[in-house]
């Protein structure tokens, strides 16, 4: 889990990992950072 | 000619996946350390606890857009695969799974469910003394009665359990079978 890679035959799909797919997950992440945020101040906003 | 002659190195795991299990597995950690041990310790496991709900939200996202590996429907077991992979689980000729192996993918699930019924609890908690969750005053006391006893009696002790399962899981892999799901 830490390498992420694995010796697998040939024609097995690789998962996409480049630099946009990596800003998309950080986008994903700021969602539900923000989503929780929200969450968790849900009492002062009642 | 080697096994390995028919295989080439290929990405399995996103960074973002692989960041997922490390910071969760940290927070968890934390979460345990810092539980019900006083104020200032209390803060932090508030603020590791909401740094959980945010990894699980965005692991169930990712376990939809994300990559081909991290995806649920890679590695959503049918019954007769999980059946099949326990009848064949002390074969040492079984193929390694590429991505999750049946078992693995259970406990990803059961570990997403557990997680968030974890954080959820813990919003609505309350110890009668000087610490209560964000939702505490917002919903009826019964809830936060049932929550409180659920968070500490049941749902801690329950991914004690789990994370032990784990561990134990990833240890056989390394030594009976020769896997290091540490590193691969």
């Amino acid at each position: 889990m830490i390498d992420g890679d694995k010796l697998a035959s040939p024609n097995t799909p690789a998962s996409r990992d480049s630099l946009q797919t990596r800003l998309f997950a950080l986008v994903v992440v700021g969602v539900c950072a923000y989503g929780v945020y929200r969450m968790v101040t849900l009492s002062t906003a009642v | 000619m080697t096994p390995q002659a028919h295989t080439i190195k290929t990405r399995i795991w996103d960074l973002p996946t692989r960041l997922f299990h490390i910071l969760l597995a940290l927070c968890v950690l934390g979460l345990v350390i810092t539980g019900g041990n006083g104020d200032l310790a209390m803060t932090v496991h508030f603020y590791l606890g909401y740094t959980v709900l945010t990894l699980v939200f965005f692991r169930i996202i990712w376990g939809i857009v994300g990559g081909h590996w991290s995806r649920f429907v890679t590695f959503i077991p049918s019954p007769s695969s999980l059946l099949s992979y326990l009848r064949n689980f002390k074969n040492p000729d079984l193929k390694p799974s590429v991505g999750h192996n049946p078992l693995g993918a259970i406990s990803v699930f059961v570990f997403l469910v557990v997680l968030a019924l974890q954080g959820l609890s813990g919003l609505m908690s309350d110890d009668d003394i000087s610490i209560s969750g964000p939702w505490a005053a917002l919903v009826p006391n019964a809830w936060v009665e049932f929550a409180t006893q659920y968070h500490t009696e049941i749902g801690f002790p329950l991914i004690l359990v789990l994370t032990g399962v784990h561990i134990a899981a990833v240890l056989y892999h390394l030594h009976a079978k020769k896997q290091n799901l540490i590193v691969r």
